[in-house]
Parts: structure tokens; C-alpha cells; sequence
């Protein structure tokens, strides 16, 4: 019997050779055309007819890999006592393993104040993602800075701004698998964010959006 | 041996780079909150006054006021105070064409500028 040991992109497949029509007793080492490396360990025992048998074994959890995700949708925030209203753009790139994955995320948000002014937010900061539940639920949380601008009627082109702080907790869905880790989810959220210098001092913002992980 | 170097090796590039980025980040901060515009409410408010102005007298153009706060102390005032703005906001369009605010001639001169000539005018508001 024959024990071959071969390494695709996340997994370490043992096949053990029932049927070997010349024993192989050399180590070769050879590369896959989507450029990952195969490595074939072999172990000549000697013919037989036993069945082929494949044991796939899970890479080590510790193992890190690149962690992405874009989402846009639609975003209702309460900020200067009032309802504003717009779409937001976020992008998350990091870093995963097995059950965390965490990274930096942008979030881009433009809309209309209730009063009709026209406003935006940039946010930038690091976020957290929890392990999957039921393979399809995700919990996450995150710190975001950045700052909010509002757009002069007065003098048109010209901005009102000041820095936001906060933190946000976020809960995401997987709506499409696609792959062994990607998908389309859902996700909304809820963040509240401290003003340094405004008519209120804190804002609160929550939303819903549509996004893909690959 | 090798292996106990190698790790504090990591780790104190590890501590390197952890020092590294925290100063860039809190320059960063404090440039940003040294920096900070801030939105004062009597400029949100002039600013909401000036949307009610143009929506319900679309023929205005730029208006001739300025909303803005600044300077040490807010030298610089929004010239349509919180009173003024506040009483705009709260009229219907036809309340406040019945009071002649689409009319620029019918205009006035901010309270700011009683202490020194300007060139601007504001809507009156009762």
C-alpha cells in the first residue's frame, strides 16, 4: 500500500494507495497551475487491491490568512437633535483564522439631514469579528474616528465639520456561501460616536447593507 | 538557544512596531482635534434658516449673509442669529413671502454689524 501526502491551498490530504502499479519510493516535490505547491511524500509498501481512501485534515486553526469584506446599504443616524439620513460604503481588510477575523475598516456615508442640509462621514478604525454561529451568523464589534461634514448652503462648497469617536457593535448573515469562507450576507449594526465640538455631542447610527466577503 | 533568540528577536521587533505607530497616531489626533472646525449651533441653525430662505424663495441667489463662526473667541459671528434663525425655520413658505423675505430690498442690516459698517443684509423676522 502507498501513503501519498499532498498539500492543497488549506488542506492536507493523505491518500492512501490501494492499487500502485509501480511503487514509488522517491520524494517529489512538483507545482499546481493555480500556483500552489504540491508536495507528494510517498511510501512504497507494495501492491494490493484495497480501496483508495481519502483523510482530509483541517489546517491548524492558528493559521492566519487575509480576511476582506465591501458592504454598502442604507444608513439612518440622529445627530444635532435631528434624523439624517443616507447610503453608506464600508471596506474591512485583515486578517482571519479558523474563528476570528479582524482588520481595519473604512465606512463612507453621505445623505440628507431632515432639514435639508446635505452632510457626510468618514470613519476609520479597527474591527472585530467573533466566531461564525451555526456556520452563518457573525457578531462584531469595532472602534471607528474620523469626521462629520456638513455642507454649507450659505456659502456653497464650503463644509462644517467635526471629529467623531465611537464604537459600534455589528451582526452580519450569511445569505449566499460561496466558497469555503466567502459569501453574500446581510448585516446591520449600531454605533454611537461622540462629537468633539457640536450642538449635541453624540450621534447614533444604524443601518442595513448587503455585502460580499470573499 | 536559537529558537529562544529567534522569538525575543520577534518580539522586540514586534514591540518596535507597536512604538512605532503610535506616534504618527497621536500626532495625528491631536492634529485632528487641534484642527476641529466644530459645528456651533448657531451655525447649523443660520445654515437650516438658509434652506428654508432658498426653498421657499427659489428666484434668490447667493445669499449676502454669511453663517459662519470663527476666529479666537468666535470674533466672527453667524449674522443670522439664533432669534432670527430660529423664527425663518418656523414659518411656512407662504408666511414668510407674505412677509417679504423673497425680497431682498426688503432686507435689513444684521445686529452684528451695528458695531462696524458691513455690506450685509439679512430677512426680517417676526
Amino acid at each position: 500500500m502507498s501513503v501519498v501526502k499532498f498539500v492543497s491551498k488549506n488542506t492536507i490530504h493523505w491518500l492512501l494507495l490501494g492499487i500502485v502499479q509501480s511503487p514509488i519510493s522517491a520524494y517529489a516535490l512538483s507545482a499546481n497551475p493555480d500556483g500552489t505547491t504540491v508536495a507528494t511524500d510517498s511510501i512504497s509498501v507494495g501492491s494490493s487491491a484495497e480501496p483508495l481512501t481519502v483523510v482530509e485534515v483541517e489546517p491548524s486553526p492558528s493559521r492566519a490568512r487575509w480576511f476582506g469584506r465591501v458592504s454598502a446599504g442604507f444608513a439612518y443616524r440622529w445627530a444635532f437633535r435631528e434624523s439624517l439620513l443616507g447610503g453608506a460604503l464600508e471596506a474591512e481588510l485583515g486578517a482571519q483564522n479558523n474563528r476570528f477575523a479582524g482588520g481595519g475598516r473604512l465606512r463612507v456615508e453621505a445623505g440628507q439631514m431632515q432639514s435639508g442640509l446635505l452632510y457626510q462621514v468618514l470613519t476609520l478604525g479597527p474591527s472585530f469579528w467573533l466566531p461564525a454561529i451555526a456556520d452563518r451568523l457573525r457578531f462584531g464589534m469595532g472602534l471607528e474616528t474620523g469626521a462629520i461634514l456638513v455642507d454649507r448652503r450659505s456659502v456653497p462648497g464650503s463644509v462644517m465639520w467635526t471629529v467623531l469617536v465611537g464604537g459600534r457593535v455589528d451582526v452580519a448573515v450569511d445569505l449566499v456561501r460561496i466558497g469555503p469562507r466567502g459569501g453574500l450576507f446581510f448585516a446591520t449594526g449600531v454605533s454611537a460616536q461622540a462629537l468633539t465640538e457640536a450642538p449635541f455631542p453624540v450621534t447614533i447610527v444604524t443601518g442595513a447593507m448587503l455585502g460580499y466577503r470573499p | 538557544m536559537l529558537l529562544a533568540m529567534k522569538v525575543q528577536s520577534t518580539g522586540s521587533r514586534l514591540h518596535s512596531l507597536r512604538r512605532l505607530w503610535r506616534f504618527p497616531v497621536a500626532v495625528l489626533s491631536l492634529l485632528g482635534l487641534l484642527a476641529d472646525g466644530g459645528i456651533s449651533g448657531d451655525e447649523l441653525l443660520c445654515e437650516q434658516a438658509t434652506v428654508s430662505l432658498k426653498s421657499c424663495c427659489p428666484e434668490l441667489g447667493d445669499v449676502s449673509y454669511s453663517c459662519v463662526r470663527s476666529g479666537c473667541g468666535g470674533q466672527l459671528v453667524p449674522e443670522l442669529d439664533v432669534d432670527r434663525s430660529t423664527c425663518l425655520r418656523s414659518k411656512s413658505c407662504e408666511e414668510l413671502q407674505a412677509l417679504g423675505v423673497c425680497n431682498p430690498a426688503t432686507w435689513e442690516v444684521p445686529a452684528s454689524c451695528a458695531s462696524s459698517p458691513c455690506t450685509s443684509k439679512v430677512p426680517k423676522c417676526q
